[in-house]
């Protein structure tokens, strides 16, 4: 039962909607509005009526279908990489404490200030066809391809996006491992649980708020990213935000750009709200 | 009593495994980067850093930064305050709109503003009128990185205060502080941590943000080409060298904002320090 304060019973009515005004106004200005325009460019046609015309042409498009299967496989299969990849790196630093277990924190610390395309840009000449890995391999074994052909591919764009959103994975899921006090995991294996039983039933509940916060982060930012499939430069891959940039700047086809625009914005939401849903049922259920 | 990576080859797989994975997807990467931009000696690099397109986008990377890191602090505290420390209608709607620019692609936050701010926009139109231009300039690639980066502090900050809870500001409001005095001796201290970590994130962003920028950019040389966007277009043109070594100075301001944000964490705890000693002398 919170305890309010009578100081703050008086001025309850008035200060927070005086505050709330700004932010709503900048997201009004900022957001909405523009946002609407989307939809109003979305569903009128050249001649400006009003209709689901555009809809159904992208609807029937291959191209566009092609993109959204492709945006929802790289989104739902980064994230799941991320999450995997995030607990085990940041299980064994927060548990298994050893010689420069720290420094392989700052570097992940690091990581988080870079420029996401950075590590994209390397990866292209570390693991790319003409790239230091190949060339390496090439010269060693007489190749006459190149041996590691995963980069320009949709298993190329998702283990680029797990490399640079891992990390915002593990800071929160590291912050939260750090809070649990370490002598519940004692009296769980001295009581006879097993490491794995350990993991699921101490410490999966405790950090399933950080886990769900920065898998939701992750699934929205993958769902839309688009400098990293850019600059990757996967020719096959075609996701929904590289298509409105195709459609948008390259063909100048605005309606068609904002109706996929619009059913990228619908996807991101609905994949972010099933998201929610899940993530809440596992909580409750524990 | 048995613990996790008590038994020595379950540890020593466990830390090699995170040893590799770290250096094959974090620390190689950086290498390459720093390796590809002294491929052409020393002379090269320095050439490539001193042109006056580098020159410029360095300048605009900073500018599009130092405005946008700053405005999004602000905006991000004070709606994590909203949201955790009052109860008002549309509270929960508020906390969901927050993510809001993270569920549209940047690429679609840039064709928003140019549908708005562009020449044939309702407000472009409205603002060629007094010769003003916002598309294909600076100004409209810092309100797209406005936008983009938007979330990232409300987001950092409110689990943070959610978790701490209200019982000491409502404590020093009870003992009398003002609004100010309680913020600066009460929440900042508390939030500082998340604070300056949501501002790194944005700063991340707004200096390496490309999708967005390219978008509004209109790719005018030495005007409105930043540094992701020169890496871009440099690389598009062969210029490898060229490429990375603006690759490297982005690196290299990334880790100018860690240094900083290092420093702010120091002067913070020698006041801390300082405080407590105050208070046990007195």
């Amino acid at each position: 039962m919170p305890l309010f304060l009578p100081v703050e019973q008086s001025t309850r009515h008035l200060r927070p909607f005086l505050w709330l005004l700004m932010p709503l106004l900048v997201l009004a200005v900022l957001f909405f509005w523009p946002l609407s325009l989307i939809v109003q460019h979305a569903l009128s046609d050249d001649s400006g009526h009003i209709g689901l015309g555009t809809f159904w042409q992208v609807i029937e498009s291959r191209r566009f279908l092609g993109a959204l299967i492709n945006t929802l496989q790289i989104a739902c299969f980064a994230t799941i990489g991320c999450l995997l990849l995030g607990s085990l790196l940041s299980l064994i630093l927060e548990f298994t404490p050893f010689p420069g277990s720290r420094i392989i924190g700052r570097v992940i610390d690091t990581f988080i200030a870079m420029p996401t395309f950075l590590i994209t840009l390397a990866f292209t000449f570390i693991y790319g066809s003409a790239g230091l890995l190949n060339g390496t391999l090439m010269s060693l074994f007489d190749f006459d391809l190149p041996p590691v052909d995963f980069l320009y591919s949709m298993k190329g764009v998702i283990l680029a996006e797990i490399t640079v959103f891992t990390p915002l994975v593990m800071r929160p899921l590291m912050a939260a491992l750090r809070q649990i006090d370490k002598s519940q995991l004692e009296a769980a294996s001295i009581l006879g649980a097993t490491p794995l039983k350990v993991i699921l039933q101490v410490l999966l509940p405790a950090a399933l708020p950080a886990l769900m916060a920065g898998g939701s982060l992750c699934l929205l930012l993958t769902t839309n990213e688009f400098g990293i499939v850019f600059f990757i430069g996967a020719k096959g891959v075609n996701t929904l935000p590289m298509m409105v940039y195709s459609k948008a700047l390259l063909e100048s086809d605005y309606s068609v750009a904002c109706m996929i625009a619009l059913i990228n914005i619908a996807l991101s939401l609905g994949l972010f709200t099933l998201y929610r849903l899940a993530t809440s049922r596992i909580g409750t259920r524990n | 009593m048995q613990r996790v990576g008590d038994s020595l080859p379950v540890k020593w797989t466990l830390i090699v495994l995170a040893l590799v994975l770290t250096a094959l997807v974090l620390v190689v990467p950086l290498i390459e980067i720093v390796r590809q931009a002294l491929a052409g000696g020393v002379g090269e690099l320095l050439d490539n850093l001193t042109n006056t397109y580098t020159l410029s986008a360095i300048w605009l990377t900073l500018l599009i930064a130092v405005i946008t890191v700053p405005l999004n602090v602000l905006f991000g505290t004070v709606l994590a305050w909203l949201v955790t420390r009052f109860r008002f209608l549309g509270r929960r709607l508020l906390q969901t709109l927050i993510d809001i620019p993270f569920a549209v692609s940047p690429v679609i936050a840039g064709l928003v503003y140019l549908l708005l701010y562009g020449r044939n926009g309702w407000l472009g139109q409205w603002l060629a009128g007094y010769d003003i231009q916002l598309m294909f300039a600076w100004p409209g690639m810092v309100l797209v990185t406005l936008f983009v980066t938007s979330p990232f502090v409300a987001r950092e900050l409110i689990p943070l205060m959610q978790a701490q809870g209200r019982q000491e500001e409502e404590a020093a409001v009870s003992l009398g502080a003002r609004g100010a005095q309680l913020f600066y001796r009460i929440t900042l201290p508390n939030i500082r941590s998340g604070l300056i970590y949501g501002a790194i994130l944005t700063n991340a962003r707004a200096m390496g943000e490309f999708g967005a920028v390219s978008v509004v950019s209109g790719m005018i040389n030495g005007v409105t080409i930043s540094l992701p966007l020169q890496v871009e277009q440099l690389y598009q043109d062969y210029n490898t060298v060229g490429s990375f070594v603006s690759a490297l100075l982005l690196a290299m301001l990334a880790v100018l904002t860690l240094v900083i944000k290092g420093l702010l964490e120091w002067l913070a705890e020698r006041r801390q320090q300082r405080h407590s000693k105050v208070a046990e002398d007195v």
